[in-house]
């Protein structure tokens, strides 16, 4: 798995262009380290504001994340191992979300299911309403990270030699058994590596909670509404919880890395 | 000659050690140091020719700043004028944080003041006056007058608590109240009703506009553009609060003198009229 | 014993040809299906563990029906109790072998207890011991091949179907590999079907041979029957037999038969077409016009020289092609070079003849 530049001569031939990039990322974010005391951070994150939002978007990001897969896994199963007119729409419509802005996303949402909504109006009739509900959070980042679990998940399954699955079935295992008992542990690394990518995406996720759901403390402020509206006020709060947001994206990595890396040597 | 074009061409790239770059190529350490040297050039040339004037104005201001803006052009050829609307207090943290900007004009005197203790703002008169209104879907509006609004279930979009319009709206609010004709809990009730607090006023109106919203409060001025979709419910004057909007010249701006004729462009006749136009000093 | 008889005949589209073949196994037997790549063979195994449907077809393991296109019964693979081992093996990496073998039991619904006894049963008789709490990708080829056996078997198989068994193997472990599953076989006491390319491996492992050309079973039988008598001249090529056909007039005992440019001289009763059949080692090469009993000489050239492991076979051009098989000593006697003109020589009663 090393890249054969690792092997030898370093950096050769790019020298100076292949760590600009590395550079450019970490500046950033170790400014955000810099400028924060940890008493300050402390401090500012016990904040009602802080709290409220962290609790609301572990709570949503969680839940979105286990919709993706749930929702997700069948669909990239299905996507790799089934060749049907129409595959290569289905993909492309479940790439979108990651190409259109997600504040048209949001807009999308909200034409959809708000209440004068496509879908909405009915549900709306039905005293059912989505706009500026924790749900509408959960919905905006379902909508926005699941193209990044499908394609992991379905790289994964691509991965994983069709012939195994069939042997499995003279072996005598129906096919969920097949899926659970070879295609899952074989394509595993992937499917966590897009668990956490969808994770991430979903805690970073602005434009579209904005439009859709709202900015409402303890409902709809999740941590990326809170660092914006904490902009606004309180310099200090936005570094602090930034930093916290960092954190936890550096530990969803980390993590994943770790179990991932665990299981990939086998082939 | 050429010799000489490249020396000059490193020092204004100011980065000696490129030339230690040809080590790992001729052809490379050479490419960047041009590919550097060019495009530092050109920025540099960039700033020297036609800078645009920056003016940072509240979101309320949009429309009628626009058309100050191409009065101001077509009065000075040869100068463009370069807005950034905002809400004000994004506005107020982007040039604290040291944005490029020779002009603010906000909604409110406070963001105006927090910039002046800083000295980061010269002198800032109040150049026009606002009052807000609620508004409501134009089509099965709910809420059909001001008690309304603390209906249970009533949904309220206001701009958050640092958004000039969304302090008003905590001021109107309070006023409500304290006169005694909508209730005692009336402001508790209203603002249990908010389910979103949005980062600008034009945000706040776009979800009335589009139906989520049952009401939501914004400025006067806001009304013209989106007129067809939404119905109007007035404030009583002595209800209702003066938003005052002052404009200054920043003091890190590098075109000041241009800066100052613009601000004379917006407190003279035609600026003012224009302001009247579009509903402002009503 | 017709309980497990394995009974196949498919028909099936593949591309440019159609596979149209039907064949039985008794139980305890190995039968051979040995064609080139492309030929439809491993379609066929496929078609009878249920990977595939035929177009039309039966295959049947006793009184079980598994396929039957004309009432349109399917049994999927999980239900037919196959043994498939794949040209691969197709292990499964993220198991131990001891897991691998566990599999199938397990599959099919069996505790824990009971199937971790039946594959030690199976990892004992295939002598994997000591590899059992190994991970797959540790092993070498061979030990592979045995742990796709034990898997297969573990699992309840009734057929075995074997896909190029020898394929991923390299020379000097195939010979090695290939006695052990000879013994294997005859042990286990199933029908076995493989398919392969190499004659030879057919020749060693199975009781039956069916020769799988152009879609169709062009000689079914004992290696004895086909490397006597092959029936066409693709068999004949398979085994590297001279194969020939001429036309006999009536007549018995010694006679001339006349084949391109050159005549043989032939012991037999038969008449009519015939079909001219000896093995290269019938064939002796000299450089001098020889003397002796031996009726057919013919004097050609050296158009090829094919190392094998143990001999080294010439292709004479003399009138007809001929294969001719000598030791290598005989290299150097002869001055063996192509282009080298040699005089090949074949006995009259060494030469197979038949309708």
């Amino acid at each position: 798995m090393g890249h054969p530049a690792a092997r030898r001569g370093g950096i050769r031939p790019f020298g100076i262009l292949s760590i600009l990039l590395p550079l450019y990322v970490a500046v950033p974010l170790i400014t955000l380290l810099l400028v924060t005391t940890p008493r300050s951070l402390v401090e500012q994150l016990a904040s009602d504001m802080a709290l409220r939002a962290l609790v609301l978007t572990l709570e949503t990001t969680v839940v979105a994340t286990v919709l993706c897969v749930v929702l997700g896994t069948p669909l990239a199963y299905v996507l790799s191992r089934h060749d049907f007119r129409g595959r290569d729409l289905v993909d492309t419509l479940i790439d979108l979300p990651i190409t259109i802005p997600p504040v048209v996303a949001g807009v999308a949402l909200l034409l959809a299911f708000g209440r004068r909504g496509l879908l909405g109006r009915y549900l709306d009739l039905a005293g059912v309403q989505i706009p500026f509900t924790t749900l509408a959070v959960v919905m905006a980042q379902v909508f926005i990270a699941s193209p990044f679990y499908v394609k992991a998940a379905r790289a994964g399954f691509d991965s994983v030699d069709a012939t195994l699955e069939k042997v499995a079935g003279t072996l005598g295992a129906s096919p969920w058994r097949v899926f659970w008992t070879v295609s899952v542990p074989l394509a595993r690394p992937a499917l966590i590596a897009g668990t956490v990518l969808a994770w991430a995406r979903s805690l970073s996720e602005f434009g579209a909670t904005m439009m859709f759901a709202g900015n409402l403390p303890g409902r709809t402020q999740t941590l990326t509404l809170a660092v914006m509206s904490a902009m606004e006020s309180n310099l200090e709060t936005a570094v602090a919880i930034s930093v916290l947001s960092l954190v936890l994206a550096l530990a969803a990595l980390l993590v994943a890395k770790r179990l991932a890396a665990t299981r990939s040597l086998w082939i | 000659m050429r010799a000489k074009r490249e020396g000059a061409l490193r020092r204004l790239s100011g980065l000696k050690g490129l030339g230690r770059l040809g080590r790992l190529g001729r052809l490379n350490g050479l490419l960047v140091q041009w590919m550097l040297g060019f495009v530092l050039a050109l920025s540099f040339l960039g700033t020297a020719w036609a800078e645009p004037l920056r003016v940072f104005a509240a979101a309320s201001l949009a429309e009628a700043f626009t058309e100050i803006g191409k009065t101001f052009e077509a009065a000075h050829p040869g100068v463009s004028v370069e807005f950034n609307f905002a809400g004000s207090q994004l506005l107020r943290t982007q040039i604290e944080q040291g944005a490029q900007a020779d002009i603010f004009a906000a909604a409110d005197r406070v963001h105006v003041d927090a910039l002046r203790e800083k000295g980061l703002l010269g002198e800032a008169p109040v150049f026009a006056r606002n009052a807000l209104v609620v508004v409501t879907p134009a089509e099965d509006a709910r809420v059909r007058d001001l008690t309304d609004l603390a209906r249970p279930g009533i949904k309220i979009v206001v701009a958050g608590p640092t958004v000039p319009v969304g302090r008003y709206t905590s001021q109107v609010l309070q006023k409500m109240t304290a006169s005694g004709l909508y209730g005692d809990d009336f402001q508790t009730r209203v603002q249990a009703n908010v389910v979103s607090q949005e980062t600008n006023v034009r945000a706040v109106l776009a979800k009335v506009a589009l139906g989520e919203a049952d009401a939501g409060f914004v400025y006067r001025t806001d009304l013209a553009t989106a007129a067809t979709k939404i119905r109007v419910l007035t404030i009583p004057e002595r209800l209702n609060v003066v938003a005052e909007y002052p404009i200054g010249v920043l003091t890190r701006s590098s075109a000041a003198k241009l800066a100052a004729e613009f601000v004379r462009l917006v407190t003279g006749r035609k600026g003012q009229a224009i302001l009247v136009k579009h509903g402002f000093n009503h | 014993m017709a309980l497990d008889l394995l009974r196949v005949k498919l028909a099936l589209s593949l591309g440019s040809f159609r596979l149209d073949l039907a064949f039985e196994v008794r139980p305890g037997e190995t039968v051979a299906l040995v064609g080139p790549s492309g030929s439809g063979k491993s379609t066929c195994i496929a078609a009878v563990a249920g990977l595939l449907l035929p177009d039309s077809g039966r295959v049947s393991l006793g009184d079980e029906m598994w396929c039957d296109t004309d009432t349109g019964t399917d049994l999927p693979p999980r239900k037919r109790h196959v043994g498939f081992v794949h040209q691969d093996y197709a292990l499964f990496p993220h198991l131990t072998v001891r897991g691998n073998v566990t599999y199938g039991a397990r599959a099919r619904g069996e505790g824990r207890a009971v199937s971790l006894s039946k594959a030690n049963e199976w990892i004992e008789r295939l002598g994997i011991v000591e590899l059992a709490d190994r991970p797959v990708r540790e092993l070498s080829g061979g030990q592979r091949q045995r742990v796709a056996l034990a898997r297969a078997l573990a699992s309840g198989a009734r057929v075995l179907l074997l896909d190029e068994p020898f394929g991923s193997l390299d020379a000097s472990t195939r010979a090695a590999v290939r006695s052990e599953l000879r013994t294997f076989l005859a042990d286990v006491r199933l029908p076995a079907v493989f398919v392969t390319h190499d004659a030879t491996d057919a020749l060693m492992l199975a009781e039956r041979i069916s020769v799988l050309e152009d879609g169709r079973l062009s000689q079914t039988g004992t290696s004895e029957e086909l490397l006597a008598r092959p029936q066409t001249r693709f068999v004949a090529n398979l085994f590297g037999l001279n194969y020939y056909r001429a036309v006999l007039a009536p007549g018995r005992g010694l006679r001339e038969a006349r084949v391109g440019s050159v005549v043989f001289h032939l012991m037999t009763d038969h008449d009519g077409s015939v079909a001219l059949a000896f093995p290269p080692s019938a064939v002796t090469l000299s450089s001098d016009r020889p003397t002796g009993s031996a009726q057919n000489s013919f004097r050609g050239h050296v158009r090829e020289i094919l190392p094998l492991p143990d001999r080294i076979r010439v292709v004479l051009d003399c009138g007809v092609t001929m294969a001719a098989d000598v030791v290598r000593e005989a290299a150097v006697t002869l001055d063996l070079d192509p282009g080298r003109t040699l005089w090949g020589s074949v006995k009259a009663t060494a030469i197979q003849v038949y309708p």
